[in-house]
């Protein structure tokens, strides 16, 4: 059990349409089960692109791409964005947060799209609501507070807390975070990484973790830098960006 | 549902926008259904300006020429019936009764109907309402005479009251028969038909004001018949203007039509009023027609400017569709959330345009009513209402393709990120 392959990316290419050159091209990218992955890489090499490739957003060129064991070039888009939905949990870098719904509403939004998500929930909280006001507890978020806020008045670090509560909320078997620690103050950086972690570790779920600040990798099981596992990266492009 | 909220949300978030579009929305749908309100009856109370007759005869002109002098009192007839051939339809087998008119005076601008007692037992207008009186009866005398509601109150007029008639009905050079004053005998309810405004005395009495006349010329001086000689004479009417038939039976309308169009002795033309009325009014419909594309056009304009504000709303929304693809949400739900909101703004404009339109009738059919002769509806939509209603709702939703379609688009190329 310990060693399950839940990402298993082959022979992956990826190129954005009208550009000439691929924009990815990994042979090979394995994670198991409970790991937590740190992606790096410069800006414009491709971490957000291949996150959305890997949520079955954006289909590649070739290859294959298989969570949980799902061939994904067997799903039709609508499966893959009810796969996304029942199994993996999403925080970006900023404005995570529903605007028009309160805190709580956004937590609960998950289980509203996924009825896998809502059963594991309910399984072990009454309701959806006790259960977001939980998370946002465990968060160090007072719940309290929150109701009367509107989400956008938060500060960033909460309402990054309040997306990581919604990303755990069903417990899915991932969580892609695309550099949610870069619009926090350094100091908040870490507690909010041990926060992170705390909830994937207590449900075994895979962290998939992409930043360009390096020096937050030593805290993850693993650490990859996409240049070196993208082979598409000797065409000019990048060079391109950093001018 | 999911979606509902969502768009529920969505559109509460940005109130004045949604405000505003409603508000628009509801302004042109009452526009829309109050204009085919006031169509509708405008057009059921010129119908029902006469009711009952199976066929107005007169002299053979046109149609319509005929409709608006015996009917409506509009225009002057190109020649008169004689008596005689009055009579032979009159005592026709299948006829149930008739109604004679006869015109050509006028009195302060109003028009005198040389008529009998008949015209107030069977003339009827509206949903087969009779003429009642408001004050005093009938003519009896000769020099009786019963003027409509108009005529009374625009002239002050009472129950006895002594006026004179005036020859001609053009605006200029009355002659007038103040030799032969009448009495005022009669008053009727108001009908907001023509009758209103008309003065009814017996063909006797017409004749009586014309019976020193020579070709339609004064007597020459020396000549007059003075009213207490007129008394003494038997006076027969020569001819009469116009006279309305009712029928035994409806289904030998057409064959008495035919056989009073076809009459040897004089040229004669029957019409049906129904078909004749309908005629009219498509010919006076233009303004009516004009009127409807305007407020067409009011609606579309407020779908142009709905679909307008969503547009302008959807760049700062390109997130909000990204967080909740990410959260699961399939690209057809992105699609669906800009239709859903659509048709929640179209319905709520919708029943805040019905809404208003009724406020509206409440408060201004009294007004239309007493002022313009105009009986509207109250809550009785008709068949059009509906008609329009499905087809805002069927035109806003075709105008939400396109936000919703540019929302997909936006969604297919943002993905899960959205660059900035
Ligand atoms: N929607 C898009 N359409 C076309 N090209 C895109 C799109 N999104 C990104 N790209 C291109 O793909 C390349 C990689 O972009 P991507 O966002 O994946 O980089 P990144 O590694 O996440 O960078 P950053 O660290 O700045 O977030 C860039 O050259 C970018 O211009
Ligand atoms: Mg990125």
């Amino acid at each position: 059990m310990a060693n399950q392959i839940v990402l298993h990316i082959s022979d992956l290419v990826f190129s954005w349409p009208r550009s000439t050159a691929p924009l990815l091209n990994i042979d090979l990218l394995s994670v198991a089960k409970g790991e937590k992955i740190f992606l790096h890489g410069p800006s414009g090499s491709g971490k957000s692109t291949l996150l959305n490739v890997i949520g079955g957003v954006l289909e590649p060129e070739r290859g294959k791409i298989e969570v949980l064991g799902k061939n994904f070039s067997e799903l039709t888009s609508s499966r893959k964005d009810q796969f996304r939905g029942d199994h993996m949990g999403f925080i970006f870098q900023m404005f995570n947060l529903l605007p028009y719904f309160s805190a709580v509403e956004n937590v609960v939004l998950p289980c509203e799209f996924s009825k896998i998500k809502s059963k594991r929930v309910l399984e072990h909280a009454t309701s959806l609501e006790e259960e977001a006001k939980r998370l946002l507890t465990e968060l160090r978020l007072s719940v309290e507070d929150l109701s009367h806020k509107n989400v956008t008045k938060l500060s960033v670090g909460q309402q990054q807390r309040v997306a990581t509560a919604r990303a755990v909320m069903g417990r899915p078997e991932i969580i892609i975070a695309d550099e949610p620690t870069s619009a926090l103050d350094s100091n908040i950086r870490e507690s909010f990484l041990k926060l992170l972690f705390e909830e994937c570790h207590k449900f075994e779920i895979t962290l998939i973790f992409v930043s360009h600040d390096i020096s937050l990798g030593t805290k993850f099981d693993r650490v990859i830098s996409l240049c070196e596992i993208n082979k598409a990266n000797m065409s000019g492009q990048m060079e391109r960006e950093f001018i | 549902m999911v979606i509902f909220k969502v768009a529920k949300k969505s559109l509460l978030n940005r109130k004045a926008t949604t405000l505003l579009t409603i508000f628009s929305l509801a302004l042109s749908v009452s526009l829309l259904l109050g204009i085919e309100r006031i169509r509708s009856g405008a057009k059921a109370s010129f119908e029902s300006t006469v009711s009952g007759v199976d066929l107005i005869v007169g002299a053979r002109s046109g149609p319509i020429n005929l409709l608006l002098y015996s009917i409506f009192r509009i225009g002057d007839a190109t020649n008169n019936i004689s008596y005689k051939s009055y009579e032979e339809f009159k005592d026709h087998s299948v006829v149930e009764w008739t109604i004679p008119i006869s015109l050509g005076d006028s009195h302060k601008g109003f028009r005198v109907v040389g008529t009998n007692r008949d015209y107030f037992k069977f003339y009827k207008y509206s949903n087969d309402e009779s003429l009642r009186f408001f004050q005093g009866n009938e003519f009896i005398k000769l020099f009786d005479v019963v003027v409509g509601s108009e005529v009374a109150k625009s002239l002050g007029y009472q129950v006895g009251d002594k006026i004179t008639l005036s020859h001609g009905t053009g605006n200029i050079s009355f002659q007038e028969h103040e030799d032969k004053p009448f009495t005022v005998v009669g008053i009727l309810d108001r009908t907001m038909t023509p009758v209103d405004s008309s003065l009814h005395v017996s063909l006797e009495a017409i004749t009586a004001i014309h019976v020193d006349w020579q070709n339609g010329a004064p007597p020459a001086p020396g000549e007059e018949i003075t009213a207490e000689k007129v008394l003494q004479m038997e006076l027969k009417p020569a001819d009469v203007t116009a006279f309305l038939v009712r029928l035994k039976s409806r289904i030998a309308v057409f064959n008495v039509q035919r056989e009073i169009n076809s009459y040897d002795e004089e040229s004669l033309l029957a019409i049906l009023p129904g078909v004749t009325l309908r005629d009219l009014w498509n010919t006076i419909g233009i303004a009516e027609k004009s009127l409807m594309i305007v407020s067409i056009l009011v609606f579309i304009v407020s779908l142009v400017g709905m679909v307008i504000s969503l547009l302008a709303t959807l760049n700062e929304r390109r997130r909000e569709m990204a967080i909740l693809r990410s959260i699961g949400a399939k690209k057809r739900f992105i699609f669906s959330v800009l239709v859903i909101e659509t048709c929640i703004l179209t319905i709520t404009g919708v029943l805040f345009g019905i809404a208003s339109l009724y406020v509206g009738l409440l408060i201004f059919r009294p007004v239309l009513e007493s002022q313009m002769g105009l009986t509207l509806g109250l809550f009785e939509p008709t068949e059009n209402d509906y008609r329009y209603i499905v087809l805002v709702l069927v035109g806003s939703l075709l105008a939400s393709i396109v936000p919703a379609l540019r929302a997909y688009k936006h969604s297919l190329a943002d993905g899960l990120v959205v660059k900035n």
